[in-house]
């Protein structure tokens, strides 16, 4: 396989060497291409975690096709709405009307009144200049027993200031913080998580130390979501949760912690200290014993990682590992991790860098300089999955690839890929040893790349339980 | 409220309406658009993008280029991504969302420059968001018609050549082929292979298939009539009927069978007008439940007329698309838009048989009023039901569904 070493002379350039990326937007912002890779989640997934809440979308036909399918191909149509307004109506100036007026007639309409709504106003919304807040307080005041939050899905504004997801995430911790409510000193709750944490080093130590961790995917009622905010610590490891968390957390005057996915030995330790730290503070327990504790925890965890570097050696030897965003939440910082251990990575495939990981990038940049990153919505990125989908259907012996992740699936058209996101849900120490468990089983079992074409990974759907699309027991089909 | 979905989707939008259906073409696409619809369209709208993708793109417009009217860029970026791509693209279709479309936006000069500045020819196509599939589709292929074909000298306009003279080596341009409507596998080969067997000749496909390509648009000024098998077809038919003279035939053939639309493609048909559809075939009897066929709407009062002459059951066709007096399909009995007035409708029928797209059950009656014979579309439920898909052209189809419903009589 081909990886070009040179900056491409043209003007849209969709690879660079890794000594010219800067962190922030590496790829400038222009035309951009699509790739067929859709297991991220997006805001309808995100949204559908809290129980007996429905989604409400106001917008036209294009915008509302996407949301709507989305919930539909996880088998949640129940639980989404729209209101699509006319072109008259979005400008003769009665879009707010028909916005209120349509929000009210969706919730008289539904079978079971939701306890919660998560209103979704548009970009049109914002450019002719609707009052949203008079929106909101109309629709508020016709259900006053509905928790309603005020979302968006503007992405002509995610570009330069918030994203929609922040804000949906910031909405949907802000109704954990009223009424405020005693804090429980041995509950901890994990907030603006899409995925279960699973193979993580707090969540052990959380456990060892006698805290019960709260996760939204163990809520079956709105109920249970709303006791969430009873934990007197709020974490969270999504960059995207992050501004919701803290202004929620003021709100309702709680404790928070962001733990950023840490991939290097150092950054680890010290998340885990801080943790440990703070737990200890607040039972007003002796700090040196939290420092005991952690250091005996690294001590043990470092060996094991360790041992685990050796057998994955072992196993993925030298075949060339190409490392996406989607996967790992720090592309940069695992390719680093990789490297440091002796793994053949060459290629990182990533729009933007985060300053996350300006450090890891400093690295890369000077022990690695001809690293390739590669875009996956710049233009060109189209012409090169083109090339590589030529290159190798039909090759009797393709080279084999290690693709860490969906979009690396795609652009290598590896079958011996790690099909997960955002790390699987698994960090520190532990989720090391889970990322390299799953990198050496794709290697042992190839799978079909094409299974990245389906939308919210880890969620039921039409992708994953086929009795999902073929439930209209009320009918039959034609074939 | 005819603005609400409860829980019904939305048809395909007009975006994914023109991208699809200039997708084997070989121009470029570029959507104005801050996000999602090229995500939406490739997604839900689109099977081909996995393994055979196309120039199609985003322009990821901001608020700010927005509210000040920043074309320049829009255009820059185009310039920029022509150079990544490997091959100078056929043509530029510009197409948008409702943003641009509200801040006036004036595509028409865009187009020009871009035309100028790359000497590839470039087109609009007027466009918001706000409509389906079907409108975008077909004002798709007719600015792409206007933009290869429409400067070329015309021949006369020749009076009722559609229905001159049978031959058995007739032309036929295939309009309206698109996966959004037909997205069983090998359709677009299927039908190729149904109407050569009727002596049939494949001139130009503007979709899909062997016969989809700029080189050949040309061509389809000379051919003898034009099919429209869905209402996408039918801005393009209009546009080849008056420019060139060339009749059109509206309506899906099935195989294995005395056809009508096959028929009237080879011209032994005499009644066959311009635009002459298949609606009058087949008695209406009354006394019997009717079979309601509510899909797109070639599709559907194709399916009533051949229920029509194979069982003798009373039929109505449901246009559930926009309706739009450029657009009106003959023989369809209703056009009705949105949940409310479609769940309305069958709130008040009596018992049926009803062919649609299994989407539509989350608001039929919940009683076993109507036998329901699932038919499912990419344009409504988008690839839930893919293993589903129909190929309505390949042998059997036809029997296999009288059979169905007839087994409720």
């Amino acid at each position: 396989m081909h990886y070009p070493a040179q900056t491409p002379e043209k003007k849209d350039r969709y690879q660079i060497r890794i000594r010219d990326a800067v962190p922030g937007r590496t790829f400038p912002w222009a035309l951009e291409y699509n790739c067929p890779v859709h297991e991220h989640w997006n805001i309808v997934h995100t949204g559908m975690l809290i129980p007996e809440c429905h989604q409400i979308y106001i917008c036209t036909d294009n915008c509302l096709r996407g949301v709507i399918m989305t919930a539909d191909e996880m088998c949640a149509a129940d639980r989404i709405s729209s209101v699509m307004p006319d072109e008259t109506e979005i400008m003769d100036g009665s879009l707010e009307d028909v916005t209120i007026r349509g929000v009210i007639d969706v919730i008289r309409k539904l079978k079971k009144k939701p306890r919660a709504v998560q209103l979704f106003p548009v970009c049109m919304h914002h450019f002719i200049g609707c009052d949203m807040r008079y929106i909101f307080d109309q629709v508020e005041k016709a259900f006053p027993e509905i928790d309603f939050m005020e979302c968006f899905m503007d992405p002509i504004r995610q570009k330069l200031t918030t994203t929609p997801e922040m804000r949906q995430r910031f909405q949907m911790m802000k109704v954990l913080a009223t009424p405020k409510r005693e804090p429980d000193l041995t509950q901890v709750s994990m907030l603006g998580e899409n995925l279960r944490v699973q193979d993580s080093d707090f969540q052990v130590l959380l456990r060892q130390e006698g805290f019960h961790l709260l996760q939204v995917q163990d809520c079956r009622t709105y109920d249970d979501y709303l006791a969430m905010g009873n934990a007197f610590l709020w974490l969270t490891r999504s960059p995207l949760s992050r501004y919701g968390l803290e202004k929620a957390a003021a709100l309702a005057d709680r404790r928070s912690m962001y733990l950023p996915a840490a991939v290097t030995y150092d950054e680890i330790d010290c998340q885990l200290y801080n943790l440990m730290a703070l737990l200890y503070e607040a039972r007003r327990l002796p700090l040196e014993m939290a420092k005991e504790r952690t250091d005996a925890w690294i001590r043990e965890q470092r060996a094991l990682t360790e041992e685990a570097f050796q057998s994955a050696r072992k196993c993925i030897g030298d075949t060339p590992v190409i490392v996406d965003y989607i996967c790992v939440p720090r592309p940069v910082g695992f390719a680093r991790l990789l490297l440091e251990h002796g793994m053949n990575v060459v290629r990182i495939l990533a729009d933007s860098i985060s300053p996350e990981e300006a450090e890891d990038l400093a690295v890369l940049q000077e022990e690695h300089p001809d690293l390739a990153l590669m875009s996956t919505s710049a233009p060109g990125s189209l012409a090169e999955a083109e090339r590589i989908q030529n290159e190798t259907s039909g090759a009797e012996q393709k080279e084999k690839i290690l693709a860490v992740g969906p979009k690396a699936a795609f652009f290598s058209d590896s079958s011996c890929f790690v099909n997960a996101i955002e790390a699987d849900g698994a960090t520190g120490y532990m989720g090391i040893r889970h990322m390299l468990q799953l990198m050496c089983d794709a290697l042992t079992r190839p799978g079909q790349p094409e299974v990245v074409t389906g939308k919210g990974l880890g969620l039921p759907g039409v992708w994953t339980e086929p009795s999902c699309g073929d439930d209209c027991t009320t009918g039959v089909f034609l074939i | 409220m005819k603005e609400t979905y409860r829980i019904l989707p939305v048809y395909a939008g007009d975006v994914s309406g023109i991208a699809g259906a200039l997708y084997e073409l070989g121009g470029m696409t570029v959507i104005h658009d801050p996000s999602g619809c090229n995500s939406t369209y490739n997604t839900h709208d689109e099977l081909r993008w996995y393994h055979e993708s196309s120039n199609i793109f985003i322009s990821g417009l901001n608020m700010r280029d927005a509210v000040l009217g920043n074309d320049s860029k829009f255009i820059r970026d185009i310039l920029q991504a022509l150079e990544a791509l490997p091959e100078k693209p056929g043509f530029i279709a510009l197409c948008n969302s409702p943003v641009p479309w509200l801040n006036g936006t004036d595509f028409g000069a865009i187009a020009r420059m871009l035309e100028k500045k790359t000497g590839i020819p470039s087109f609009y196509v007027p466009s918001n968001g706000c409509h389906d599939y079907a409108r975008g589709a077909g004002l798709a292929w007719e600015a792409l018609l206007r933009k290869f074909i429409g400067m070329k000298p015309h021949k006369p306009v020749q009076e009722g050549k559609g229905g001159e003279k049978a031959s058995p080596h007739r032309t036929v341009n295939v309009l309206g082929m698109m996966p959004l409507d037909f997205a069983g596998a090998e359709s677009c080969s299927a039908l190729e292979s149904l109407l050569q067997k009727k002596g049939l000749q494949v001139q130009t496909d503007l979709a899909c298939g062997a016969h989809c390509s700029l080189e050949l648009l040309p061509e389809m000024a000379e051919a003898d009539v034009s099919l429209v098998l869905s209402k996408a077809g039918l801005l393009p038919a209009i546009y080849l009927q008056k420019t060139f003279g060339i009749p059109y035939v509206t309506g899906v053939p099935f195989a294995g069978e005395e056809d009508p639309v096959i028929r009237k493609l080879q011209g032994t048909d005499t009644k066959a007008p311009d635009g002459s559809s298949i609606s009058d075939e087949g008695e209406q009897k009354d006394g019997q439940a009717p079979v309601v066929c509510l899909t797109e709407p070639v599709l559907g009062v194709s399916l009533a007329s051949l229920v029509r002459r194979r069982t003798g059951r009373n039929t109505i066709v449901i246009d559930p698309l926009e309706a739009d007096k450029n657009s009106f399909i003959p023989g369809t009995d209703a056009s009705l838009f949105g949940e409310e007035e479609i769940a309305h409708f069958f709130g008040a029928l009596p018992g049926a048989v009803l062919l649609c797209d299994p989407a539509y059950a989350h608001i039929l009656p919940e009683d076993d009023r109507f036998r329901r014979i699932y038919l499912p579309t990419l344009a409504l439920s988008g690839r839930i039901y893919r293993k589903h898909f129909v190929n309505y052209f390949q042998e059997g189809l036809a029997d296999r569904l009288i059979s169905m419903i007839q087994a409720d009589a």
